[in-house]
């Protein structure tokens, strides 16, 4: 009865990953991740998978260092070694190794460790929900997570679920 | 962060605090919303440099919710419009912000809860 990251994969399309190679500058995988509307791309070095490139990786490491785009390639910015899942992850386990590891893109690979994919917590998370059906206990308005009504920074939209269905389930 | 100071100012200080994003404003109003995306797009890709105003690359008048808004839009929007952070409005006012950045815990910690209850009911069962 898990929804395993194979069936999330056969939902997206099974439309084949987009990745790019090591030796290419970030001015060009840049351009490319804002025209297609992608937040994350596998990098591969010799058909492998060597690591990532995502959004946070453009802010941390190439904006934030002030690097020239067109000077630097992939291979110095990338995260390398990214965590992955199989095809016959559940999303939940997925999920988790994304809250562990403080990510939200998950490329996937195949048993033979091939690159099949690309999966990121938003994907996750409506497969999750769609799932489990989860709306009955969404009904609650957010203001219950401003405390006294003041801007305390981020507020976690998660935790006002989590007690909402805890306070369902013990009615 | 106000729509005057530079993008330079805005990318230290996500670095610094660790966060993907930043509530642009003018006076009280909340005028914008600066994220990772919009550093991607209007700043990296577009070749354009790190000193420009903040006006000029923020995504301006984000979608925004009241206070009243349920849960369950607050997702919608999060999921369906694949957008990371919604500021929180109440007479023009910000009051706070509701993010999908935790999300993947909270699923993770309910699942867990879930299958406690599921092996709990089994257990029920096979005492039946």
């Amino acid at each position: 009865m898990y929804v395993t990251i194979a069936s999330v994969l056969d939902e997206k399309g099974n439309e084949t990953v987009q990745t790019v190679d090591a030796d290419i500058t970030v001015a060009r995988v840049a351009s490319m991740m804002a025209t297609q509307g992608i937040g994350a791309v596998p990098v591969m070095v010799d058909g492998r998978l060597a690591g990532i490139f995502t959004e946070r990786d453009a802010l941390m490491r190439v904006l934030g260092r002030d690097l020239d785009p067109t000077a630097t390639p992939m291979g110095a910015v990338m995260t390398k070694d990214p965590v992955t899942a199989s095809p016959a992850t559940s999303v939940e386990a997925a999920l988790t190794l994304m809250s562990q590891h403080r990510c939200r893109h998950l490329p996937v690979v195949g048993a033979d460790g091939a690159l099949v994919g690309l999966v990121s917590v938003g994907d996750l998370t409506v497969a999750h929900l769609r799932a489990y059906q989860q709306v009955d206990v969404m009904a609650a308005g957010v203001r219950r997570l401003l405390p006294h009504g003041r801007f305390t920074g981020i507020v976690d939209l998660t935790r006002l679920v989590v007690s909402s269905l805890r306070r369902v389930r013990r009615t | 962060m106000a729509p005057s100071e530079t993008v330079a100012a805005a990318v230290a200080r996500m670095k610094e605090k660790n966060i993907g994003s930043l509530i642009v404003k003018e006076g009280e109003s909340v005028v914008g919303i600066l994220t990772e995306r919009d550093l991607l797009v209007r700043v990296l890709a577009a070749g354009r440099p790190l000193s420009l105003p903040v006006a000029e690359v923020m995504t301006s008048g984000p979608f925004c919710l009241s206070p009243e808004t349920t849960v369950g839009q607050a997702m919608s929007v999060v999921t369906d419009v694949r957008i990371r952070h919604l500021p929180v409005v109440e007479e023009n006012r910000l009051v706070g912000m509701v993010s999908i950045r935790d999300l993947g815990d909270w699923l993770v910690a309910n699942f867990q809860e879930e299958r406690e209850r599921l092996a709990m009911a089994a257990r029920l069962r096979q005492g039946f």
